[in-house]
């Protein structure tokens, strides 16, 4: 298999009248870990929504070197894409373990109970608080213990490629940089992994190439590496490239 | 106990089996059916209509009302469901008129207003139940039975994928989860409950008429369902019995009962909003060491 793992061809989305996305276009190669950048109200949750088909509109996306574009948001799910939702979105009333069993679920027929096993130990190791609150119920996690939650989750599907939507919204600047070095740490496994974020420092410094997301269209590229100061970042959102 | 306070239980355990299904539906799985009083009419009415006119023994018949039911709600689930909140209230709303009046309109198998009456007791071959006191040890144990089945289904994988979705549509579509198939399921079984439990009814007051499965119906199970406590395993049982014995217990204040009925109804959902059961219930800040 060559080519991207995930390519994006003139996508678009709308909200009724309200164009949220258009034109974006763009890839994720294998076992990178690409950004998209920016402001509140950007588009970036509209992406991600559209990518797992929750979102329909125009455009193309291939994934594996297959058309998902019609395929539903399950299929998505069973082909090995997983979504972290923003906010979290774990299930409150359910407890922890019930959330991790519902990470498997996408797979099961496929996964066998020694596998989920296996995969419920490799997640615990990454976080070991996960463990301790197995039966506690997802709601009364504090933010950064949900934002594990949701992520361990989303790695109980064995996914091949984790979307992520704003991982660190409103945790302490220390739990933020702990769930990102976890993530560098499965990208470096090779996990391919897609984040959008706000907060860019965290982001571009595990990411490979970061896109930035502005009213509904991508409007630039950066390598991080080449990327100077927070002024250059500033300039990208605020559109004076 | 005598009679009269053993139909009174007998009913509300009617009341409470259809609660218990209903509550698979809206209180696991988020859905909101107003359109339930339908799936206890087809079981009501098939077995009344198979065991008089056709001479169907009322276990059979029974099976068959539950057969119907599952499949009315499975051809009425697959569009209604993809509609959410408000939409699907309403849509369940225009099921539960819509079986009203052709309970009123196919004269032909329901005879109307008139009703149908001389529905034999139930019973299999020469057992027949012919006391209150019978129906009142065969309906609770099938409450138990009701309430012990939910439990499981709520606690297999079935009830974890509706509780996911109750957590969330779109949540539970990112995980996998076939939400539309799902929700048809939640639907058909919780209306299979609800047919037994109108079978039942048909056989103990031997007589029914399109009145017994109306809209009050619906008003009477969603009140037994926050009154109890909805979303838990027994919280439709004790909605069941305090509301359906509520009315009894008042009988003494005569023209006040009414008033009174609804003042407590107004109080425990003001003081206890997730039911008398939430209120007893161990909450997880009370747990010590934590």
């Amino acid at each position: 298999m060559t080519g991207p793992l995930l390519r994006v061809d003139a996508l678009g989305a709308a909200y009724g009248a309200i164009e949220a996305l258009r034109d974006v276009t763009f890839e994720v190669e294998a076992g990178a870990l690409v950004a998209v950048l920016g402001p509140n109200g950007a588009g970036k949750t509209t992406l991600l929504r559209a990518l797992m088909g929750l979102t329909p509109g125009p455009g193309a996306i291939v994934f594996d070197g297959q058309p998902i574009t019609a395929w539903t948001t399950e299929r998505r799910a069973s082909a090995g894409i997983a979504l972290v939702p923003e906010g979290r979105g774990v299930l409150g009333p359910l407890t922890t373990a019930e959330n991790l069993a519902l990470g498997a679920y996408a797979r099961r027929g496929r996964a066998r109970a020694t596998e989920v096993a296996d995969d419920l130990r490799r997640v615990h190791a990454l976080f070991p608080v996960l463990a301790e609150r197995r039966d506690q119920r997802a709601g009364s996690l504090s933010g950064g213990e949900q934002q594990m939650l949701a992520i361990a989750r989303a790695l109980m599907a064995r996914p091949r490629l984790l979307l992520l939507d704003e991982p660190s919204l409103g945790l302490a600047p220390r739990i933020a940089r702990e769930i990102f070095t976890v993530l560098g740490a499965l990208n470096r496994e090779g996990l391919t992994i897609l984040v959008v974020e706000q907060k860019a420092p965290l982001a571009l410094r595990m990411a490979r190439r970061a896109h930035v997301l502005r009213t509904g269209r991508l409007v630039a590229t950066v390598d991080p590496s080449e990327l100077g100061s927070a002024a250059d970042l500033a300039r990208l959102y605020l559109g004076t490239v | 106990m005598n009679d009269y306070i053993l139909t009174v239980l007998v009913l509300a355990g009617i009341y409470a089996i259809i609660a218990v299904g209903l509550n698979i539906f809206t209180g696991y799985t988020g859905q909101i059916s107003f359109g339930h009083n339908a799936f206890a009419a087809i079981g009501g009415y098939t077995s009344a209509i198979l065991t008089t006119d056709r001479g169907w023994p009322p276990l059979a018949a029974l099976f068959a009302g539950a057969l119907l039911a599952v499949v009315a709600a499975t051809l009425v689930g697959y569009p209604t469901l993809r509609l959410r909140g408000h939409y699907l209230a309403m849509a369940t709303l225009a099921l539960g008129l819509i079986s009203y009046v052709l309970s009123v309109q196919l004269e032909g198998l329901t005879r109307g207003f008139t009703g149908i009456s001389g529905i034999p007791p139930l019973g299999i071959g020469a057992l027949v139940m012919t006391t209150p006191r019978a129906y009142f040890v065969l309906v609770w144990l099938l409450v138990a039975a009701a309430a012990g089945s939910a439990w499981l289904i709520v606690h297999s994988r079935l009830g974890l994928s509706l509780r996911a979705i109750r957590g969330g549509e779109d949540a539970a579509r990112a995980l996998g989860i076939d939400v539309t198939r799902y929700k048809v399921q939640a639907l058909a079984i919780s209306a299979a409950y609800a047919s037994v439990a109108g079978s039942i009814f048909g056989h103990f007051v031997s007589y029914i008429s399109p009145e017994a499965f109306g809209l009050y119906m619906v008003v009477l199970l969603f009140t037994m369902l926050f009154v109890g406590g909805i979303g838990t395993t027994l919280g439709p049982v004790v909605g069941a019995l305090v509301i359906g014995s509520l009315p009894e217990v008042l009988s003494g204040f005569k023209d006040y009962r009414e008033l009174i009925y609804a003042a407590v109804l107004i109080v425990i959902l003001l003081f206890a909003p997730r039911g008398v059961l939430g209120l007893v219930a161990r909450r997880p800040a009370a747990r010590p060491g934590t």
